[in-house]
């Protein structure tokens, strides 16, 4: 009955003080919305800036490219815009108004046809907009692979159709003069006819019947070869898709990260500040005075900041869910994470207020907190990619516990074994707050 | 009531209590006066088991401190110094806590409430946010928070202090009526640097300077106070 009457109080006082109010709750909605407004899906389309330097053509018996053909495989997906000179168009890239540059130099198509040659494009992107990079790089390999299906597929073409000559006849052209071509099932057939003439103890017959055997032989190895050509050799294509199985989109991977920044701010600030308040109302005095008081004042500090927390995270998913058509893969898990991270937030935050005890030095503890956090959390950038050390801290780090449960339930479609050991040491961290949290009477 | 053997209390290097011994009965009302750091509060907070002596100990109503600090709750009302009411709750929702969180049921809380407001004065007052009373008013409504689970022992630490004349001089009158209406069960100590204000109050007057009891008169003689208050600090 303690616990309810200090929860309601703890409740009441930051229900009832304004700007802990806004600080604390309709900030993240705000940072979220914000968040929300400025990200969206990468553009279908792509400016291309491309200069094209070779003007040659490649000859293939079924046909020929141009560098066209490469800029028809990227026009799918990007605008492309032909520059005079390599340096125009990376200028464009530069200036921010194209996002990748592809410059096609001299010689391209020719080394395409040589033996033991390299056929090298140039890709210029602007390095330090990692993830425009990233994307342009992705799209643009992306249509040079297409181009380079499409150049493979037509030389099997003609091989094939090589084969077939060589193995059925017809006709041919080298170079104006058309050529018949006998092809070896009709030599087969008349070296049979021919070898027939001849009795079958002869030499004669035996030496085309040995002709006979090596063109069988030859027509066998041809159709293996076709059959490898029409099978074997077709390029590989890759299909992408998440560990959840389907076609994840950007805002259901970003929704993990504002949860965290929403739950962290908002359940750290108050852990720390409903015990700040206390001791800035000259009121911490009177609580440790009053019988028992301890744990049940740092229990009820610790449910009423973990609904602060909650609350919302609650609303942004709701949102979410209503506006983008965002749901988790799996609510309950979700709601499991979404508890356990406000309850290492709050525990944090009551870290902290043992740490300082006024306001303002316990919000500027807290801030000092999150902001590491934040960068070394895995939101930004990938604690894989971090150096063996820096991994080593990342991995424990709270906001990292709460990002991979979040990640875990509600893009990754992972089981609660999964994300256990980020809930249970997000659990143990809002333990160690209602223990070990409570400010000392100086 | 209230007995103190031996009480030290060291912070780190500084001692701010040395061996400071007295006993208050019941039904005496008590100033402990002393200038800034005399080490008047430390003695308080001690006494309501908030902090614990270095060495030395208390008796509260018959429970040893600091050995049994956690029941002496229940017979102690506290008054810390400055502010000591949630601004963004009303008197009433003040007052209603911390009697609940000394584990007064919510019908003896119904029952007690409007005659503690009553007799501080706050009778039209229960609903108004702590935040909005002038000083005086608020140092009222901090001292009836601490009544309403009846304590055996009332420590009151400075709650004169930056009040203005009028509201200084209405507090001792309420403070006065408050000792003199109680039964002899309630013994008060009250921590000022005033020797007015213990003269106002008070029917017995202890002394602190650099941490040791200097003084000790039944009776207030305001002159005597007044020259054990300007001795130097024993070394």
């Amino acid at each position: 009955m303690r616990l309810l009457a200090h929860v309601s109080k703890d409740a009441r006082l930051l229900v009832r003080h304004r700007v802990l109010l806004a600080v604390l709750l309709a900030y993240p909605l705000v940072l979220t919305g914000v968040l929300a407004a400025a990200f969206q899906e990468p553009p279908d389309t792509l400016t291309l800036a491309v200069h094209d330097a070779d003007a040659g053509t490649l000859e293939l018996p079924s046909g020929n490219l141009t560098t066209s053909d490469v800029l028809a495989s990227a026009s799918a997906y990007a605008d492309i815009h032909v520059y005079p000179s390599q340096a125009a168009a990376i200028q464009m890239v530069r200036d921010g108004q194209a996002d990748a540059a592809l410059l096609i130099p001299r010689g391209f198509l020719d080394s395409l046809t040589s033996l033991g040659e390299n056929a090298t494009l140039r890709l210029v992107v602007d390095e330090s907009d990692a993830i425009r990079a990233g994307v342009a790089a992705a799209s643009v390999e992306g249509a040079i692979e297409a181009f380079l299906k499409r150049v493979i597929e037509q030389k099997i073409r003609d091989v094939d159709d090589l084969l077939a000559l060589t193995r059925d006849g017809g006709t041919t052209r080298i170079g104006p003069v058309p050529v018949a071509v006998l092809g070896i099932d009709a030599a087969l057939e008349r070296i049979r006819q021919a070898r027939d003439t001849f009795a079958r103890d002869s030499n004669d017959y035996e030496r085309l019947q040995q002709v006979v055997a090596f063109l069988v032989q030859a027509d066998g190895i041809l159709a293996d070869s076709t059959l490898y050509l029409t099978t074997t050799a077709q390029p590989l294509s890759i299909q992408r898709e998440g560990l959840a199985g389907a076609d994840t989109r950007l805002h259901q991977i970003v929704l993990p990260g504002a949860l965290v920044l929403g739950l962290s701010w908002t359940g750290a600030l108050a852990g720390a500040l409903l015990w700040a308040r206390e001791h800035d109302a000259g009121t911490l005095r009177r609580l440790h005075a009053a019988p028992a008081a301890g744990l049940v004042t740092a229990t009820s500090k610790t449910l009423v900041g973990i609904l602060a927390g909650l609350l919302p995270a609650l609303i942004i998913l709701a949102l979410a869910a209503v506006v983008l058509s965002i749901t988790p893969t799996s609510w309950s898990l979700t709601l499991l994470a979404l508890l356990a991270a406000s309850a290492g937030a709050v525990g944090l935050g009551q870290l902290a207020s043992r740490v300082a005890h006024e306001t303002a030095s316990s919000s500027l503890v807290v801030v000092l907190a999150l902001v590491p956090m934040l960068m070394l959390g895995g939101l930004f950038y990938p604690i894989a990619y971090m150096p063996a050390a820096a991994q080593a801290v990342a991995r424990v780090l709270p906001l990292t516990l709460a990002t991979d449960a979040l990640r875990g339930a509600m893009v990754r479609g992972d089981a609660l074994a999964d994300i256990l050991p980020a809930l249970a040491g997000l659990f143990l961290l809002g333990a160690l707050g209602v223990v070990l949290g409570r400010p000392r009477v100086q | 009531m209230l007995r103190a053997d031996g009480l030290t209390r060291d912070y780190g290097r500084t001692r701010a209590l040395l061996d400071v011994s007295f006993h208050v009965p019941a039904g005496q009302t008590v100033a402990l006066l002393g200038a800034n750091g005399a080490g008047k509060s430390t003695l308080l907070n001690i006494l309501a088991g908030v902090l614990s002596p270095t060495s030395g100990t208390a008796t509260v109503v018959g429970v040893e401190l600091p050995r049994d600090r956690r029941r002496i709750g229940a017979m102690v009302g506290f008054v810390p110094q400055g502010e000591s009411l949630y601004r963004e709750l009303t008197v009433s929702e003040n007052v209603r806590f911390f009697a609940r969180s000394h584990g007064v049921s919510r019908a003896d809380i119904g029952r007690r409430l409007p005659a503690v407001l009553e007799r501080m004065g706050l009778a039209d007052r229960g609903d108004q946010r702590a935040g909005t009373l002038s000083g005086g008013l608020r140092q009222r409504a901090a001292i009836a928070a601490s009544l309403l689970h009846e304590p055996r022992v009332l420590l009151l630490d400075e709650p004169t202090t930056g009040l203005d004349p009028v509201a200084r001089e209405k507090l001792l009158d309420l403070l006065s009526d408050l000792t003199r209406q109680e039964d002899t069960k309630r013994c008060v100590l009250m921590c000022t640097h005033d020797v007015h204000d213990a003269a106002r109050v008070a029917n017995r007057a202890l002394v602190l300077v650099g941490g040791r009891l200097v003084h000790d008169s039944p009776g207030i003689d305001e002159a005597a106070l007044s020259a054990a208050f300007r001795q130097e600090a024993p070394a």
